[in-house]
């Protein structure tokens, strides 16, 4: 037999005996792993193909002058499928009435991405259409054609043509939630632009390329594209056009990391256990080879194969298990929410290897070093062998971890540092508690009942093994009750932010006499109440004295010139906003009202290098307002309630020209929407829906997979469990049986089992309450930026679940072992 | 003599020799004799009982004159090379096919069948045809039809003959037995002994046999004592 199949031998029977739990432990990480990057990778695809419907494009290249036809010509050589826009303002008008419409000249093949939704009729039903309007009709937004007084089949003027409405518009991509110079939505031919006139004379005109193609193409098309932009010009993608979308994408995808990392730190502590009682069995196998004659080198690669395929048995079984998550969670996703998943690309599957690889190098490989030299003669002697390689088993294990960690962890370092903080603190917080608490029992009074005293003096003097036990079970918990503390806060927060009802219309234009009446109409409309903002347009002309086209130089970044150089939106509040947080600075207290204050967006101050107590002075309506920054607010733009870069306290902008914006739910009633046009015509309705389905959807997808990843987790805690279990299973059969020949009943051991685990349970479960607490404030308020509170409750839970969970589970899998005959126990080899 | 006449004559007239042998450890009272200037000579085909009670040495002399262990002072010559200058490896490569062990507690690897844990000590003693090595060795001892059998599923009387049968597959011209009837009852010790010394006769393999029962002793052609670390004929 040639050593490779020595080593499968070997491998196939330990397979029926101690590398049974390894397997599953490396499997478990292996599909935990492939599982959540394949979902994650659905997700992201999903959600960004939705955006991308939103916007009609993956990429867009947009510009105030005409693009360099080079761009369509690279995007062609890469694949990249294009078409063209023209986007301006102009004034439409009909009979006697007119209404600032944003128009969009488009060309075919129109649009890219997802479609163009139209309703022949205000009641008739939506349908979806690819394409763009014949030559001669436009399709208008209701609030455009009401305004007008027109409907379908009408006629409306552009420049200096005449144009029938061919339709209504329900949704159209290009879907901005840009709330500054918005006017209601036309659609025309690109064939009839230049007979308007009006492309040449717009001082606003908006060139824009749309791209869409496979993700590598357009990453190319980004890179060469740039010596080509002329100025001014910029690419845009779905993110930078809604930021509300980003952030719940990535706070979602970053949990799912932590709770697949956590599962395999969990699933490495199961391994290190599973190695530890390996090894401790293997040596006295090695040593009978030796004794027939094997030498280290047959030793060494005997034990090397049996990890080779012990690894590729688990990579593979991981990756299928994995995939199968995946489309589990596409199926139930498909049956429940009737929504598709797009198929992840197989090469996600790849972190199943990898992890595996990086566990079984570094928790299993180095131990197994100690193998080799293993002395036979402790077969004759019946010696132990001393761990050799203690040193580089510890840098091993840590190497491998911090792998992990950087391969299988999060985008942003804060998760991963609070992780590794959390698993530090963990191991100091468990050994300090449990060493104290063991010494404080270790001499319970003769008058503790038998079974407590015996239990109890069990933790004390096998101190070592309770300590490796504590860390154990402190782990899985603290793992446990992280996962479950920082779910309940996503969720809460996700609830709090965007509940079914989230606004999914923005109205804006609403004039100072409209204020009242309009909340009126959507109060019994909607039966609640909205929140009525106020919406100063300023243009920037100073900042701390130092005027905008100087103050310009010192900006790096293009996002932040055209920050500077675009129209400004000023408004008031009272109190600080839902969603924002005030990160420098303070908020005013009611004596500030009317004083020359502003809280602005910490992302806007940076972009445009201003701090607090800096000096903002803007042109409004020609006239000069000069605020002081008096805070810095951090917001949640996910919340899709309306928010402000810039808001001023009550009473500030009351001078100043303004009018008034509100966001509601709408759902289906287009018709309340309708109606409030037709009575004020002036108004302009923005409709976030699909934006807001696509953030929804990206919600319900993740609470699915938020389940499954707990329950992988609650399964990793089980293998660790039964590890730690296993690997002291012979001296506990030891033990008991001792107590049973010197006459203790049966009874008596099961009770002293039970305070043992127990009591064990209750320490880990304190121990892992209070990090869990700690981390999960931690990671919620720093990290995933959710509503996080401090959870006392996790300390209860923990010593709780600990007493119950563990103290169940350890007798359980122990239980057994007081049945086994004494005599056997104590003869028999093993 | 030289140490290349010394080697020459050892080939030729011992299987193993052992001269001065002395083993100590470290106690918490200082260091402790184990063994105190043994010397053993043993011929081919010859077999020898080395009798003490619990405790006297003899498990550690074994080890000794096996290669498992090394002394503190004195030499082993096996098969007329010396042990002293080989590393663990070249220890291995010389017991491998020449050397046979049968321990008190069987030392059977768990999860090979009774067939595998024979053909494996073929196997590494490049028996040529281990399959049929090992079978015939089963069969020797009787167990042909437990030879798919776990260790666990075997009884201590079987377990004990498949390690006979491992010991004696490679066809050894050494073999080692350390207490082989110490775990087993009279009646299953008395047909491992003359299971054993069948063999041996037939094979004319040299036997070290390290025993408390004086009269199992009595069935090798020579016995001694070995009690305080010294041996005695």
């Amino acid at each position: 037999m040639n050593p490779a199949a020595r080593a499968w031998l070997w491998f196939r029977r330990g397979l029926r005996r101690e590398l049974r739990l390894a397997l599953a432990t490396l499997t478990l990480a292996a599909a935990v792993t492939s599982g959540i990057a394949l979902f994650s990778a659905q997700l992201e695809q999903t959600v960004t193909q939705a955006a991308d419907s939103a916007l009609g494009a993956d990429l867009v290249v947009r510009g105030h002058d005409p693009l360099p036809s080079k761009l369509a010509a690279l995007a062609h050589r890469l694949g990249l499928i294009t078409t063209s826009e023209t986007r301006f303002t102009t004034v439409s008008v009909a009979g006697e009435k007119m209404k600032l419409a944003s128009v969009r000249s488009v060309a075919a093949p129109y649009p890219l991405r997802g479609s163009v939704e139209l309703r022949g009729q205000p009641d008739a039903p939506a349908r979806s259409v690819t394409g763009v309007p014949p030559p001669g009709s436009v399709w208008a937004s209701p609030a455009l054609v009401a305004s007008l007084g027109q409907s379908v089949g009408g006629t409306l003027t552009l420049g200096g043509n005449r144009f029938r409405i061919a339709a209504l518009i329900v949704r159209a991509p290009g879907a901005s939630l840009d709330l500054t110079g918005i006017a209601p939505v036309l659609i025309m031919n690109r064939t009839d632009l230049a007979g308007t006139g009006l492309a040449g004379t717009q001082s606003r005109v908006r060139h824009e390329l749309l791209l869409a193609g496979p993700p590598q193409a357009l990453q190319r098309f980004r890179t060469q594209s740039a010596p080509l932009l002329p100025a001014g010009a910029s690419l845009r993608d779905i993110h930078d056009v809604s930021p509300g979308l980003r952030a719940p994408l990535t706070t979602t995808l970053d949990f799912l990391r932590l709770a697949a990392l956590t599962t395999l730190l969990i699933a490495a502590a199961a391994l290190v256990q599973c190695a530890r009682h390996y090894l401790s069995r293997q040596h006295r196998s090695v040593a009978i080879l030796k004794t027939l004659g094997a030498g280290r080198g047959s030793v060494r690669g005997l034990y090397t194969l049996e990890l080779l395929y012990l690894a590729l048995a688990a990579s593979l079984a991981g990756a299928a298990l994995g995939w199968g998550l995946a489309r589990g969670f596409a199926a139930l996703g498909a049956y429940w929410f009737h929504l598709d998943l797009t198929p992840a690309p197989p090469t996600a599957l790849l972190s199943a290897p990898i992890t595996v690889a990086l566990l079984a190098a570094g928790l299993w490989l180095v131990p197994m070093l100690d193998l080799p030299s293993t002395r036979p003669v402790q077969l004759l002697r019946g010696e132990g062998n001393g761990a050799r390689h203690a040193g580089l088993q510890v840098a091993a294990a840590l190497l491998a971890l911090l792998a992990l960690l950087f391969t299988r962890g999060t985008s942003r370092i804060g998760l991963t540092f609070w992780t590794l903080a959390a698993g530090a603190g963990l191991a100091a917080v468990v050994a300090g508690i449990g060493y104290g608490l063991i010494r404080v029992m270790g001499t319970p009074s003769a008058r503790v009942r038998p079974a407590w005293r015996y239990g109890l003096s069990s933790l004390a003097r096998n101190r070592a093994r309770s300590l490796g036990e504590l860390l154990a079970f402190g782990l899985v918990l603290s793992v446990i009750l992280l996962l479950t503390g920082v779910r309940h806060d996503l969720v809460t927060t996700w609830r709090a932010h965007l509940p079914p009802t989230a606004p999914d219309h923005f109205i804006v234009n609403i004039q100072p006499d409209q204020r009242t009446p309009v909340a009126d109409f959507l109060s019994r409309a909607t039966g609640k109440q909205p929140p009525v903002y106020a919406m100063v347009r300023a243009r920037l002309t100073r900042i701390d004295g130092v005027a905008v086209d100087q103050w310009e130089k010192r900006i790096q970044s293009h996002r932040g010139h055209e920050l500077l150089q675009r129209e400004q939106t000023l408004s008031m509040r009272a109190k600080v906003g839902p969603g924002n947080n005030v990160v420098a600075g303070r908020w005013w207290q009611p004596e500030d009202a009317g004083h020359n204050l502003v809280s602005a967006d910490g992302d806007w101050a940076d972009r445009l290098q201003v701090k607090l107590g800096d000096t903002l002075t803007f042109d409004v309506a020609g006239r000069a307002l000069t605020l002081r920054i008096a805070s810095l607010r951090d917001i949640k733009w996910q919340s899709f309630e309306p928010n402000f870069f810039l808001v001023t306290p009550p009473g500030t902008l009351d001078a100043y020209p303004k009018t008034w914006i509100t966001a509601v739910h709408a759902g289906d009633n287009e018709a309340a929407m309708l109606s409030l046009l037709q009575r004020f015509p002036n108004l302009t309705i923005i409709n976030v829906g699909t934006i807001l389905d696509a953030v929804q959807n990206l919600l319900r997808h993740a609470a699915l997979a938020l389940a499954a990843i707990f329950a992988l987790a609650l399964v990793a805690a089980l293998l660790v469990l039964l590890a730690a279990l296993q690997s002291i299973r012979d001296e506990r059969i030891r033990e008991l049986a001792l107590l049973r020949v010197l006459g203790a009943r049966r009874r008596l051991l099961v009770l002293t089992l039970a305070t043992e685990f127990s009591t064990l349970g209750a320490l880990a479960g304190l121990a892992a309450g209070v990090i869990a607490a700690v981390t999960g404030y931690a990671l919620g308020r720093w990290v995933l930026n959710l509503d996080a509170g401090f959870d006392a409750w996790l300390v209860l839970a923990g010593v709780l679940a600990g007493t119950f969970g563990i103290g169940l589970t350890g007798l359980v899998a122990t239980v057994g072992l007081t049945r086994i005959s004494p005599v056997l126990a104590l003869r028999r080899s093993l | 003599m030289s140490q290349a006449a010394t080697q020459e004559t050892d080939r030729l007239t011992y299987a193993l020799a052992a001269d001065h042998l002395s083993k100590e450890v470290t106690s918490p009272d200082g260091p402790l004799a184990i063994l105190r200037d043994v010397d053993l000579h043993v011929e081919p085909g010859e077999a020898v009982a080395i009798i003490g009670p619990s405790g006297s040495g003899k498990t550690t002399l074994l080890a000794l004159l096996a290669g498992l262990d090394t002394p503190t002072r004195g030499a082993v010559r096996m098969f007329g090379r010396p042990l002293a200058g080989m590393d663990e490896d070249a220890r291995a490569e010389l017991r491998a096919g020449r050397v046979g062990f049968v321990f008190q507690d069987f030392n059977l690897l768990p999860r090979l069948t009774a067939e595998e844990n024979v053909r494996i000590a073929a196997e590494l003693g490049h028996a040529g045809d281990a399959d049929t090595a090992a079978r015939d060795a089963l069969e020797a001892v009787g167990l042909a039809t437990r030879a798919h059998h776990f260790p666990a599923t075997l009884s201590g009387g079987e377990q004990q003959r498949v390690a006979i049968a491992r010991a004696f597959a490679p066809r050894p011209q050494l073999l080692f037995a350390d207490e082989p009837t110490g775990n087993l009852d009279t009646v299953n010790g008395e047909r491992i002994i003359d299971l054993l010394f069948a063999l041996r006769a037939e094979r004319r393999t040299t036997l070290v046999l390290a025993t408390h029962d004086e009269r199992l002793a009595r069935r090798c052609s020579r016995q001694f004592v070995l009690e305080n670390g010294t041996l005695t004929a």
